[in-house]
């Protein structure tokens, strides 16, 4: 499924390549001219997945021949290439090949320099305007903030002195990674920030779980079949759970991860924007305006399912076996201080005040150190209103669930009863499986190689927009202001599926957590 | 596993992989297709196996190797059947069958038997293709007919015949040799100045269809002429875009798997262009099971002759 009509077939600018023909599917969609302007290139986030996911789609060709990559950097303890053959060694998903590699790095230079003096940024423009002429990058240049948050403003504000943002030359565009601020406020002044130096429609906000695939997944599975849509809504559906777990500590992310937390990390961005979509009505069309209306409606009429002290929890792995491993409880991490009340799991449940969701609640579930690492949609079904069998008869068969996997896995099982063979008549659960690594094995992109590949083609449906943030700030905010007001927090054992209180929370509703 | 069959019928064939299947878990749900080999001879299937089990890493599949029957030196009329399944056919599991002595007169009987349920069908002729693929017998059964002129050292015939019979659904492996070529080229009009396409040249194998597909492809969407050399080499060699302010040049050079691709006033760049293996082209050509319209009208641009001289 194309998601949105590309106005760049065959169209570069206002010019027509003829060599590019809406039919011709098979001529691979390659980048126009352009270049990356990387800051933080030594930071984890370049090296494990800006740089791989870079070098893996010059491997498959879809970088344009003079595709550029600037640094900029404050100091290199070594040299650019050593720095980047690493990063692409290390994490690339295609194997390394050194006359890729060696072409890779023909456009790559360092600007050094501090990120608050106006100079480096003076140098940077110098920098560009030579690629422009020598290089044929046309004026388009992607700046990529791969830097923690409390930079933002000194880079932004230097971009815009510079005359960095000026679009008369050609595209230039801003990639920014969550956190998408740490609450409604702080969003805002973000945005605020960004927008004074870039239009809000060159703002890219990636967010890797809305990688590509996984949204048009959700999305052909609704809307391209007859079997489901139609069941979509409060009459079939009992409740929906959407769970992302990770069976990994902190580790070494201390300072990064203490107060911030599995909440804002993980369910303000991800979880929400999966939740816009299992919820939203068929948008018009897939243009990227379309979309985002519907995800944002689903997010502005996004409330807490009943009262907020009954739905809304918050936990802390404690220390214990994990899969044959002791591990550290939160509180003893390395630079972790002993009062943290930091959440490393957190549960929502919410509801879309609407129509077709009236009386179905969304169960959310976020959390460090759990069972498995899996990330899940699961839509639960009502029991069928009335069946024509002795009680017995179904005893062994729970209610009808769909699960869209995320990862890792990605795709889709169904559970349903059928009879177990016998003479007597009983009904048992079985799964019906659709895994997206059996039905194409063939290469399937990473989420950062295709958002990468969107922001050098302008192609902006998947980002979430601002609206969207700070809609799901505030459903947060408040979960916040809930919990602000707690003296403990809860813990739960490592590797297993979160604290008591949560299985509780959906113990009242007389439900509970799916073993995912 | 390896199996032999002999005297034996597409019902047992069917039956004996059920079996398996119970036996060793190999299983035909989630197999995304049914990829029909046709080859030309017992000593060429082998070879048209191996790229089939490579692409079936990419489409699961069950593949079936169709070997024409050998009517002269029959007796009786029998079928012979070889399954693959588990380690020796990859992700794959693979049947080959053997008609003899008119036991492959009517080789849809054959088939249809084997075809996986609700799955769509693809055939390959490996080497020999029949003018027309879709009225084929065996084409008949597919919705995607997959021909290979690059096994033919004489292709202009073969195209030829080719695109007058073309119907949606058609496709040869000589595209799919072009597809890397093509995006590099496009790049190249991606990119300032956009200014006109005076003529094309192109240098490349005469014994190699993909040569005269990528000078057709050029003719219709340029509309310019394209002037065809001949080099010693295996495919293409080397695509000129003549404009007013210069050549734009993609140029490889026999042997090697890098492409030089020059612009007026730019320095050269390497670009990584090697020759693709039937195994690649197979992949691709399973990628997208509908209809390859822009093949059609390069195609029909091929046989209308957009290429000069052909």
């Amino acid at each position: 499924m194309e998601l949105a009509p590309r106005n760049r077939e065959g169209q570069i600018g206002q010019v027509t390549n003829p060599l590019r023909h809406a039919e011709d599917r098979r001529l691979p969609k390659i980048a126009g001219p352009c270049s990356l302007v990387l800051f933080g290139i030594t930071g984890d986030l370049s090296q494990r997945k800006v740089l791989p996911a870079l070098y893996d789609l010059a491997s498959h060709g879809l970088l344009p021949p003079s595709f550029a990559i600037t640094a900029v950097a404050r100091k290199l303890k070594e040299p650019l290439e050593d720095i980047v053959e690493r990063a692409v060694r290390d994490y690339a998903q295609t194997p390394f090949n050194q006359r890729v590699f060696d072409q890779f790095v023909t456009g790559l230079t360092a600007v050094m320099g501090q990120y608050d003096d106006l100079g480096t940024f003076e140098r940077l423009a110098e920098r560009l305007s030579a690629l422009d002429t020598e290089y044929g990058t046309g004026g388009n240049h992607a700046f990529y903030l791969a830097v923690p948050p409390d930079l933002f403003e000194t880079v932004l504000t230097n971009l815009g002195e510079a005359g960095l943002s000026d679009t008369s030359e050609g595209w230039r565009r801003v990639v920014i990674e969550k956190p998408f601020g740490h609450d409604l406020e702080s969003s805002q002044e973000l945005n605020d920030l960004v927008t004074r130096v870039f239009d809000p429609e060159d703002v890219f906000r990636i967010d890797h779980y809305l990688g590509k695939e996984t949204v048009q997944n959700l999305m052909s599975l609704r809307f391209s079949n007859e079997l489901y849509e139609p069941l979509w809504n409060s009459d079939h559906i009992d409740h929906v759970q959407i769970t992302m777990a990770e069976h990994i500590g902190i580790g070494s992310r201390a300072g990064y991860y203490d107060g911030v937390g599995s909440a804002k990390d993980v369910i303000q961005n991800h979880l929400l924007q999966l939740l816009a979509l299992t919820a939203m009505e068929e948008p018009v069309t897939f243009s990227p305006d379309d979309l985002r209306q519907e995800k944002e409606k689903v997010l502005a009429a996004l409330d807490f399912f009943g009262p907020i002290e009954e739905s809304a929890v918050r936990a802390q792995y404690s220390e214990g076996w994990q899969g044959g491993k002791f591990v550290k409880a939160y509180l003893d991490e390395d630079n972790i201080d002993q009062s943290s009340k930091t959440d490393t799991y957190a549960a929502l449940r919410l509801g879309v005040r609407t129509r077709r969701w009236n009386g179905v609640p969304f169960y959310v579930r976020t959390g460090k150190r759990l069972a498995r690492r899996v990330t899940e949609i699961a839509i639960v079904f009502k029991k069928p209103s009335f069946l024509p069998f002795d009680p017995r008869v179904t005893a062994g068969q729970e209610n009808n669930t769909l699960v869209i996997r995320i990862q890792p896995d990605e795709g889709v099982t169904f559970r349903f009863g059928v009879k177990i063979p016998g003479a007597s008549f009983k009904v048992r659960d079985v799964t019906m499986d659709f895994s997206y690594g059996h039905a194409f094995t063939e290469y399937a992109p990473e989420a950062y190689e295709r958002l990468i590949l969107d922001v050098l083609l302008g192609e902006p449906p998947l980002f979430p927009q601002q609206k969207e943030v700070e809609e799901s700030w505030k459903i947060l905010d408040r979960a916040f202001e809930y919990w602000n007001t707690l003296d403990t927090i809860d813990t739960y054992a490592p590797g297993s599926w979160g604290p008591a209180s949560s299985d509780e929370m959906l113990a009242r509703d007389g439900r509970a957590w799916r073993r995912a | 596993m390896i199996l032999h069959l002999s005297s034996t019928t597409s019902a047992d064939v069917a039956a004996e992989l059920d079996s398996l299947r119970d036996k060793s878990g190999s299983v035909a749900l989630g197999k995304v297709l049914t990829l029909i080999v046709v080859a030309r001879n017992d000593e060429s299937i082998e070879a048209a196996l191996d790229a089939a089990d490579g692409a079936s890493l990419s489409h699961p599949c069950r593949i079936i190797a169709y070997l024409p029957d050998r009517q002269p030196d029959a007796h009786e009329p029998s079928l012979s059947a070889e399954l693959r399944v588990g380690g020796e056919a990859g992700v794959s599991e693979v049947i080959i069958l053997r008609p003899e002595g008119g036991a492959g007169t009517d080789p849809t009987s054959l088939l249809l038997p084997l075809l996986l349920p609700d799955t769509p069908v693809v055939v390959w002729w490996s080497e020999d293709a029949p003018t027309n693929p879709a009225k084929d017998p065996i084409g008949r059964l597919a919705t995607r007919r997959i021909t290979n002129s690059i096994a033919n050292t004489n292709p202009v015939p073969v195209l030829k015949e080719l695109a007058k019979n073309y119907t949606p659904g058609d496709t040869d492996m000589s595209w799919a040799g072009c597809t890397l070529w093509r995006g590099y080229l496009a790049a190249m009009l991606d990119e300032p100045p956009y200014e006109k396409v005076d003529s094309v040249e192109v240098k490349g194998s005469m014994e190699h269809a993909s040569t005269y597909l990528i000078s057709a492809w050029l003719g219709l969407r340029l509309d310019v002429p394209v002037s065809v050399s001949n080099s010693q080499g295996y495919g293409l060699e080397k695509v000129t875009m003549k404009r007013a302010s210069g050549d734009l040049v993609l140029h490889r050079k026999v042997g090697e798997t890098t492409a030089l691709f020059q612009r007026p006033g730019r320095e050269d760049q390497r670009v990584n262009l090697e020759t693709r293996t039937q195994e690649h082209r197979l992949i691709e050509e399973l990628q997208r099971l509908d209809p390859d319209i822009a093949y059609g009208h390069v195609l029909e641009a091929f046989g209308n002759g957009v290429v000069s001289g052909c």
